[in-house]
């Protein structure tokens, strides 16, 4: 979906169903949107003309910590949520929103993205929970806390950006439950055709396969749960939603169940979860059985300290 | 036969086998040949040689010496400073040293060997128990030979040992240029069949500093997690090793599941060196290779270079750049976030384990 500064949250909700809602009448019971959808809305509130580029590069250079930019952000988040909890409400449909700013009550600030029912009630919310070095020096603050949150579509667990680099997060979601790992992702390429390709023996990955191969469908496989990649497009941005399951669950055996087919333009993709099919899998392989939890307790989290001390 | 029985007769087997894999015939026979040597290291850049080792039976252990010593000096002819063999290069093919290994792994009831020992009807463990103790010596004396020979650091593959207690693990074994045996690394998660079978895993993952860069070595399954390889990388690891043998036919994305995705999460070069052929019946597969992060691939595909097929014995070499790699590294530290890590480490493994229906993670 691509992104715009918006200047009220009424034409974000509206761009929103208009894009969701051919989905929702093919029978689309969750929807999830990506990253960064939900900070447009900071931009009008912080003065950003429309046409400033996208991202939060330009929040970056507004000094976030400020106590009005915070103050900004504050209204710009409850603006935002009520936004995802309209549309949801308007579609009938589970939507996971798009990132968006939440300031905490000691004035942290943080990106979150939020969970809404068909009613149009938050379930649930889940901070990024690893920053980039770019990103920490714009005054984000990374959350502690991770979420699994029951949907009809499946157990969700929310990778936040940077989240998906860091295998420990998708771990731990999916040891506390979640079957169903959705990455919110943005990307500023240089313009790399992005193409997944269903690879013979003699095959060699292209670019951009290696890199979304690097990101969610690597949690995936490691952990045999769905993924929903939902990526920005537009304005800088470039990617291909992808949906993602263990390989031997996907026709070619590649673990694409979906991809978007483009990397440039609006798009939904639409997908079933078939959760006995995974439980097949996982039944048949149970990579979880082996897991060597004496050995972790032995190293972790002792061996990260030693490390950053 | 009860407890006491089997065990004195796997003591007699195993006796009997180490009388055939004396130290002295192994090393008269790796003496007198020419050898390569091996470049000296310079610490920036090192040169790696992968064996894609085709896995068969050996009747005679000089035929087995003969063909390690034969791949070792292809590596080192081609500049390899550090040579890698596969997972089981000292166990699968040795156990054709037992008289009637076929007849004994069909498991007495006239089935395919191959179909015994997949569904654990084979008594393996009672066959390693015996094979261990000249499997091992046998590796060890050719492996340690060679690397002394050839000048060269040689990461030998696993073979298999037993503990006080006879527990049966996999091990893999690196020696130094001087023949010595620098470390050991045990496998600490089991595949599934592997564990039908009986066998144990070990909870110590080993991290060595040498002329050719931090090495770490889990096995095969152990590159399906990204555990193992985390521990090893915060301990340093710059080059992790995968001694693998899959009993698959080769799958492009299968394998792409392991210590390529491994070094795409923890910033360190992969290598994978993989068994194929056929043992008892078992086909093996796979295409090894040598793997970089993304961004240090020529491509930007993670590959630095891979064996021209997935079911023939190759041996190739790929040089990689440790300066390189720890620019990178300086450049792209990960910046954990150690506070979440200590609230679900262990809480959300127990959690998860809790959660089990009798047994089976549910995931529908």
């Amino acid at each position: 979906m691509e992104p715009r500064w918006q200047l009220d949250g009424t034409s974000l909700a509206q761009r929103i169903v208009d894009l969701v809602r051919p989905a929702v009448s093919e029978g689309a019971e969750l929807v999830a949107l990506p990253a960064l959808l939900g900070w447009g809305i900071a931009g009008s509130r912080l003065g950003l003309p429309l046409e400033a580029p996208y991202g939060l590069e330009a929040l970056g250079a507004l000094e976030l910590s400020q106590p009005d930019v915070g103050r900004a952000l504050r209204r710009a988040s409850e603006e935002a949520t009520d936004v995802y909890c309209q549309a949801a409400q308007a579609l009938g449909v589970w939507l996971v929103g798009g990132s968006m700013p939440q300031v905490s009550e000691g004035d942290r600030l943080y990106n979150a993205a939020p969970v809404v029912d068909l009613g149009g009630k938050v379930k649930g919310w889940q901070r990024q929970t690893h920053l980039s070095r770019v990103e920490r020096t714009w005054g984000l603050s990374r959350g502690e806390d991770l979420s699994v949150i029951e949907t009809p579509a499946g157990r969700l667990g929310l990778l936040l950006r940077e989240d998906v680099y860091y295998p420990e997060v998708g771990r731990f979601l999916c040891l506390l439950g979640a079957n169903v790992l959705v990455h919110q992702g943005s990307w500023h390429t240089s313009g790399q055709v992005l193409i997944h390709n269903n690879c013979g023996e003699n095959q060699s990955l292209s670019i951009g396969q290696a890199e979304w191969m690097s990101r969610l469908w690597r949690e995936v496989q490691a952990n045999q749960v769905f993924g929903l990649e939902s990526v920005l497009v537009g304005g800088g941005y470039r990617g291909r939603a992808t949906v993602h399951a263990p390989l031997e669950m996907t026709s070619g055996r590649d673990g694409v169940l979906a991809q978007a087919g483009s990397d440039n333009m609006d798009e939904v993709l639409l997908t079933e979860l078939d959760l006995q099919a995974l439980q097949a899998v996982v039944d048949y392989y149970p990579i979880y059985d082996m897991l060597n939890e004496d050995m972790y307790q032995r190293y972790f989290p002792a061996l990260y300290e030693r490390v950053r001390e | 036969m009860n407890l006491g029985m089997e065990w004195l007769a796997i003591g007699i087997a195993q006796r009997t086998l180490l009388a055939r894999v004396s130290p002295g015939s192994v090393r008269r026979q790796l003496t007198g040949k020419h050898y390569p040597s091996a470049p000296p290291p310079d610490g920036r850049r090192v040169r790696l040689g992968v064996v894609q080792l085709e896995g068969r039976l050996y009747a005679r252990l000089s035929d087995y010496i003969e063909q390690v010593c034969q791949l070792t000096r292809r590596a080192v002819e081609d500049g390899a400073q550090l040579v890698i063999f596969p997972e089981d290069t000292g166990s699968y093919p040795l156990a054709g040293l037992i008289p009637g290994i076929e007849r004994l792994t069909s498991g007495g009831k006239g089935k395919p060997p191959s179909e015994a020992v997949r569904e654990g009807s084979a008594p393996v463990l009672f066959l390693f128990r015996i094979l261990a103790p000249a499997a091992s010596q046998a590796h060890h004396v050719a492996f340690s030979t060679l690397a002394r020979s050839c000048g060269a650091y040689i990461l030998a593959g696993s073979t298999l040992t037993l503990d006080s207690a006879r527990r049966v693990y996999k091990e893999v074994r690196l020696y130094g240029p001087d023949g010595a045996l620098l470390v050991t690394q045990r496998k600490t998660h089991l595949f599934p069949t592997e564990a039908l079978w009986g066998m144990s895993h070990d909870e110590v993952i080993n991290v060595i500093q040498t002329p050719v860069g931090v090495l770490a070595s889990p096995i095969c399954m152990d590159h399906t997690y990204f555990e193992p390889v985390r521990i090893a990388w915060l301990q340093g690891a710059e080059i992790i090793i995968d001694p693998a043998a899959d009993a698959a036919r080769y799958e492009f994305w299968a394998q792409r599941r392991g210590v390529w995705s491994r070094v795409q999460e923890s910033p360190a070069y992969g290598v994978h060196a993989l068994m194929v052929g056929h043992i008892l019946g078992n086909e093996f597969g796979g295409r090894s290779g040598v793997y970089a992060p993304l961004a240090l691939s020529p491509n930007g595909d993670g590959v630095l270079a891979q064996a021209a097929t997935g079911d023939a014995e190759e041996v190739f070499c790929a040089t990689v750049d440790l300066e390189a790699l720890r620019a990178y590294r300086r450049e792209r530290a990960p910046d954990f976030n150690v506070a979440l890590y200590r609230k679900y480490t262990p809480q959300a493994y127990m959690q998860a384990r809790a959660a089990r229906q009798n047994g089976r993670r549910v995931v529908a």
